[in-house]
């Protein structure tokens, strides 16, 4: 019991220190702002998380936490202002062709997105809505900001305030495989979610 | 342009711009040589003499005119042209001539009108004259001065095309007009615009963000287009003369796809309301929008008809983009397209019978044509490729649209029979969002 109260202050201090970090605007990376004591126990590499936390079943949500703040990196699209925070531990979720419905599959996924968003109360999060290159480029803009719409929804819908939600449609401007192929579409009908300074 | 009489010639000669003078018969719409509504129109045979410079000093900027010209009137699809070379044997030695005194020896050529022409570089302009004779009736037809800047030789030679379309058509020329358009051969999407005749590229934006849907104001003076530089897809306005950018609409989320109004005192763009996007209609001046569209659906891709009354569009609130038209003072809808799951991009032709659209058939992008009443579809394209954007030249004769037939997107004309495509300008790169000017003056 003492252990899981010891953890829960940790977690407490490393939301501070990481929202603190967030908010300093000459900032470009955000640094892991942990103690050396906690490294100890949290510094798992993303696979390892599995087999050496589990047993315990005590830091699990702690450690996915820290792990998504040091999955954090600091990126800028270019020609587009302003600095965000992507993370690949927040996955994107997909969609049929014209379509903005969540799937089952998607839903587990925002779930999850949002159980490590969820303590990280400051934090404003963009979510992108993205389409594949076929069809208009206006319709698309429209069918991307459907998409942002629904995932943004879906999070208020889970408990995320709807002030720290924005929505940005790219279109189909933003392709993440930019072959002209099946698989390649599929990978481009997403929703991708970012992290904005506060 | 501004047009001078005789008597202000000397006047004229002094502006350092390029001025016309007249010197034939004042322009009327007078014997009408080709029906361009023929359906089985067959292109009309001009005989084009060698341009050269008024004292053989330099022929090159003469014969580079006449060049720009002939391929003008080629890529239109209405002329037959016949160079000096494929002249009937008397004729040939008058082939440099700007006068053809003795019109007999073109009897029995099977070609009714000639071109002549001469230009030269006297100081810093370039000067210059052309001449059409009707070779049936044996009769000088129509000659202008030109006076202009040497940089603007290319666009007097469009200018002198224009004229033989006019003279001969009794329509007016598009041959200087423009089609802005989106490429992304630098890396980003920037706007480029460039001649109907696929010549003289120019890259409008260079701001390194993603710059698409680029659409013209009502005058030709100005681009609209949307950017993402302040990470939202706000609107933009470049004045094409001082290159001057401004943000002109930059409300959260989508800022995009504006349609002038043919009278040039609004707009219809795409704005995000509720989630969606919606069409709203804007006044030049006025401080507020007029919402055009309701509900939980997207309404994209606005079109002005040529009067002004009506608009078509897309929206998905039958669960699928499906092509609509609505009367703008009523706000009452129609829709248009019931074949397919998925019509986009309609552009209402300036003629006001047909309004085109892309349509998916199957797995292709194909372009169509609908009567605004809904009753007639017509096929345009074919084809193992994507044919998509289709956008009308301001005379309504030919469409520019994006195409995938070399694999790449690329912009390609065609007249609106579907015949003469060819592919606007080669370069590395893709190609998208075409849109056609109207008239420049």
């Amino acid at each position: 019991m003492i252990k899981r109260f010891q953890g829960l202050i940790i977690f407490i201090c490393l939301v501070g220190f990481w929202v603190g970090g967030c908010a300093s605007k000459t900032k470009t990376k955000m640094e892991p702002m942990v103690t050396p004591e906690i490294k100890e126990e949290v510094k798992v590499e993303p696979g390892q998380i599995e087999a050496e936390e589990k047993p315990t079943g005590i830091f699990q949500s702690e450690v996915t936490e820290t792990d998504l703040e040091q999955s954090l990196v600091a990126k800028k699209y270019p020609g587009i202002e302003g600095e965000f925070f992507d993370s690949s531990m927040l996955k994107d979720t997909h969609f049929a062709f014209d379509k903005s419905d969540l799937t089952p599959l998607s839903r587990n996924i925002l779930t999850e997105n949002v159980s490590l968003l969820k303590k990280f109360r400051d934090v404003k999060i963009q979510i992108e809505g993205h389409c594949d290159e076929r069809g208009s480029t206006g319709y698309n803009l429209a069918l991307g900001e459907r998409r942002a719409a629904s995932v943004k929804n879906y999070l208020i819908s889970l408990g995320i305030s709807s002030n720290r939600l924005s929505t940005i449609s790219y279109g189909e401007e933003m392709p993440i495989d930019p072959r002209h192929n099946e698989e390649a579409w599929a990978k481009n009908r997403r929703s991708h979610m970012i992290l904005m300074e506060k | 342009m501004k047009i001078f009489s005789i008597a202000k010639s000397r006047l004229a000669f002094l502006l350092v711009f390029a001025v016309l003078l007249l010197i034939g018969a004042p322009f009327s719409q007078g014997k009408v040589y080709l029906n361009i509504n023929d359906p089985d129109l067959v292109p009309f045979p001009i005989a084009v003499a060698d341009f050269t410079s008024p004292r053989r000093t330099n022929d090159i900027i003469a014969r580079n005119i006449q060049n720009v010209l002939c391929n003008d009137l080629m890529l239109s699809g209405l002329f037959r042209v016949i160079g000096s070379k494929d002249f009937p044997l008397k004729a040939k030695k008058d082939s440099i001539l700007l006068d053809f005194s003795d019109l007999d020896v073109w009897d029995g050529s099977g070609v009714d009108v000639v071109l002549t022409g001469s230009f030269g570089i006297v100081g810093n302009s370039l000067i210059g004259k052309f001449r059409l004779y009707d070779l049936v009736e044996k009769k000088f037809m129509r000659g202008l001065r030109y006076e202009g800047k040497i940089k603007d030789w290319r666009h007097i030679a469009h200018k002198i095309a224009n004229e033989v379309v006019a003279q001969i058509t009794g329509e007016e020329g598009i041959f200087d007009t423009k089609i802005a358009f989106v490429s992304n051969r630098t890396g980003n999407k920037e706007i480029y615009l460039i001649d109907f005749d696929g010549e003289n590229l120019i890259q409008i934006t260079h701001n390194g963000s993603i710059n698409i849907l680029p659409r013209w104001t009502a005058d030709g003076k100005k681009l609209l287009y949307t950017s993402y530089m302040k990470r939202n897809p706000d609107l933009y306005a470049v004045d094409l003369s001082s290159r001057e950018n401004y943000r002109i609409s930059y409300q959260t989320g989508i800022n995009a796809s504006p349609a002038w109004s043919p009278d040039g005192e609004k707009m219809v763009l795409m704005l995000k309301h509720n989630d969606r996007s919606h069409l709203f209609l804007m006044k030049v001046g006025a401080k507020k929008s007029i919402r055009l569209t309701s509900g939980k659906v997207n309404y994209t891709s606005p079109s002005w008809s040529p009067d002004g009354k009506q608009i078509t569009f897309v929206s998905d609130r039958s669960g699928n983009p499906q092509i609509y038209k609505m009367d703008v003072d009523t706000k009452k809808m129609e829709r248009l397209t019931y074949h397919g799951q998925y019509n986009v991009t309609p552009a209402w032709s300036p003629k006001g019978d047909w309004i085109a659209f892309c349509s998916r058939q199957g797995q292709l992008f194909t372009i169509f044509f609908i009567t605004p009443d809904g009753r007639q579809l017509r096929q345009l394209t074919y084809g193992a490729c994507n044919n998509e954007e289709p956008t009308w030249s301001p005379e309504g004769r030919y469409l520019a649209f994006s195409s995938t037939r070399e694999g790449r997107s690329a912009i390609y004309v065609m007249n609106v029979n579907g015949t003469h495509q060819r592919e606007l300008v080669k370069f590395q790169g893709e190609a998208m969002n075409p849109s056609w000017s109207p008239y420049l003056k």
